[in-house]
């Protein structure tokens, strides 16, 4: 059947080898671009939302550069969202007093802020994804621009338009 | 001649195909605007807080920031070292409380960085206020934030 390293006398076994692993490669590729996946990425849509966010809460300073107009970006690229509005809120915190009172009052160095972003999203997968994030009410969000990067979460969304 | 091999003209073709498959991946244009890049000078203010008493007398103006194994073209305009401070309640307030065994160190750090569009990093740290930052020099070091961009060329 196998003489001299070929099969059959015509067909080389190491041919034969690189063939198997050749088609290997093709159905995992494509497995990538699979019906499900393809119809997953036809089925996003553009939408326009608009959503608040409370960040943790940091030195006043970091703040300063946050001004409504001011674009959102992610990694080394701009994304369709900006800053409409930013509210300074103070940090409320609760101890116990040295009377076993509990005192409720703002945090003397540190304040958060409420923010109003805006932004053309993309959803699918039943998610509103704005750069690698996705924008869902109780979820951590990075505000990214190109003077900060900031941690917050989302407290509302509002489809503006569709 | 030798005779034409099938299976060697299909392993030739899907090369190719692997090969425009990749050279479109890594040239497609992902971005909403076109990125700029290059060095950019910029000012920052970065704060480390707990740091040890007996360590912050190492940190002076002029001192020029470490990044991975080698000096970076940024150095330290401005140091200041406060104690730190810890909340306490008493009689029904919210009191500062200063801790001299630990210190708050903010410094000023003004150098030329690498912009990548909105992305600015110096020694492969992101600068942006409200990142983490660690600063470091040849005879100190200390995990903090960035507070603040103050300014970068053209801003």
């Amino acid at each position: 059947m196998i003489k001299k390293g070929k099969l059959f006398g015509k067909i080389h076994i190491v041919d034969i080898l690189a063939f198997v692993v050749l088609v290997g490669v093709i159905v995992i590729n494509v497995g990538s671009f699979s019906p499900a996946k393809i119809t997953s990425y036809s089925q996003g849509k553009v939408v326009k939302i608009q959503y608040e966010v409370i960040t943790y809460e940091y030195s006043p300073l970091v703040f300063e550069r946050l001004i409504p107009g001011t674009v959102l970006a992610q990694d080394k690229k701009y994304l369709d969202g900006k800053i409409l509005d930013i509210e300074i809120l103070d940090k409320v915190i609760s101890l116990v007093d040295n009377n076993g009172e509990i005192v409720t009052a703002a945090h003397p160095l540190y304040k958060k802020a409420h923010i109003t972003l805006e932004a053309t999203v993309l959803y699918e997968d039943e998610a509103y994804k704005l750069g690698n994030q996705e924008v869902r009410e109780g979820k951590p969000y990075f505000i990214i621009t190109e003077w900060n990067n900031i941690s917050a979460i989302v407290t509302n969304i509002e489809i503006i338009e569709e | 001649m030798k005779k034409f091999n099938i299976i060697d003209g299909i392993v030739v073709l899907l090369l190719i195909v692997v090969g425009v498959g990749a050279y479109v991946y890594l040239t497609k244009d992902d971005s909403i605007s076109a990125v700029e890049t290059g060095k950019t000078e910029v000012t920052f203010i970065a704060q480390a807080d707990g740091v040890l008493d007996s360590v912050v007398d190492t940190l002076k103006v002029g001192d020029q920031i470490i990044g991975n194994g080698y000096y970076e073209d940024a150095t330290i305009v401005d140091v200041l070292v406060e104690d730190s401070c810890r909340i306490d309640a008493v009689n029904g307030e919210l009191i500062l409380v200063e801790t001299p065994e630990l210190k708050k160190v903010t410094v000023t750090i003004s150098g030329t960085a690498n912009k990548y569009g909105p992305y600015i990093d110096l020694a492969g740290q992101e600068i942006k206020g409200g990142s983490g930052y660690t600063i470091r020099t040849q005879f100190f070091e200390a995990g903090g934030k960035i507070l603040t961009l103050i300014e970068k060329a053209g801003n």
